[in-house]
């Protein structure tokens, strides 16, 4: 059974997805990307990541809410953070633990923060 | 006066016509918060945004346009070599790793070091004037564009490190 920890990745961008995970399979970690959240909601059943990281804006422009919360009625402990281009206002406005999320990562994303965080996180 | 992107897109809405044409300018092009919004206008009214069943290609459409603008102009001062690595790689990450091995083989860890630097801080002074764009749709095209740029110049910088 692999050691590394297993991380989804759901963003529409195909280009994010494929730049997010060289830099997260880099450093160590096994990494699965989705293009929608109906996709991203089958690889999570699938691969039982050991977190996810999910683009807001998809489908619908409020996509990343409603797949954080059918992961979170699915598995309560996963951490979800939501990728995003909302700002810092905003998404201090918003209840991100209300809405299935453990924390934001603006866009673009500072990778040693989210390295941390990732790293941080119990196999 | 100069052609700017607005313009280049309002003539060519597939995104190979207007990255060639926009390219041939070598960077001579105004890129200024102005000219982000109204290329921005341009795209909407070809591809308006609507908050369900979203267009994801018009949508992926659109941070392409942003790219080929600040690949353009994150470039535009590199020596011939460093333009055409980042023009290809900040397009597509898989050729990071090929070209930067080719580099190394004439180049000094330090140039290429200092390149990056130039980079970076070429796509810290687009990131601010796009934060002069007002919320909206608009502005998440160009975050959403850029932030690729960022990621991939992160994946650069990794690969440098790791000699």
């Amino acid at each position: 059974m692999s050691e590394k920890k297993k991380v989804l990745i759901i963003d529409d961008d195909p280009d994010i997805c494929e730049s997010v995970k060289a830099v997260l399979d880099a450093n160590g970690f096994e990494t699965e990307v989705a293009l929608s959240g109906m996709d991203g909601l089958e690889a999570f059943g699938r691969i039982k990541p050991d977190a996810v990281l999910c683009d807001m804006m998809m489908e619908d422009v409020d996509s990343g809410i409603q797949v954080a919360k059918v992961m979170r009625k699915k598995r309560g402990d996963v951490p979800i953070y939501l990728l995003s281009t909302i700002g810092d206002a905003t998404a201090g406005s918003l209840d991100l633990g209300g809405l299935g999320f453990n924390g934001v990562f603006q866009k673009p994303v500072n990778f040693d923060m989210l390295l941390a965080s990732l790293k941080r996180l119990k196999k | 006066m100069r052609t700017t992107p607005a313009e280049i897109f309002r003539r060519n809405s597939e995104l190979e016509s207007f990255r060639r044409d926009l390219t041939s300018l070598d960077g001579e092009f105004d890129f200024a918060s102005p000219d982000m919004i109204a290329l921005g206008e341009a795209y909407f009214e070809r591809h308006p945004d609507r908050s369900v069943g979203r267009d994801t290609p018009a949508v992926l459409l659109g941070y392409a346009l942003v790219r080929v603008c600040v690949i353009e102009t994150v470039i535009r001062d590199l020596a011939p070599a460093g333009r055409r690595f980042y023009r290809a790689a900040l397009q597509d990450v898989s050729r990071v790793g090929p070209i930067i091995e080719e580099r190394r083989l004439l180049e000094s860890p330090d140039e290429l070091r200092r390149e990056a630097e130039a980079v970076a801080v070429a796509l810290d002074a687009i990131k601010r004037t796009i934060e002069e764009i007002p919320k909206g749709m608009i502005r998440e095209r160009f975050i959403g564009g850029i932030s690729n740029l960022y990621n991939i110049l992160y994946i650069v910088k990794m690969k440098l490190r790791a000699e």
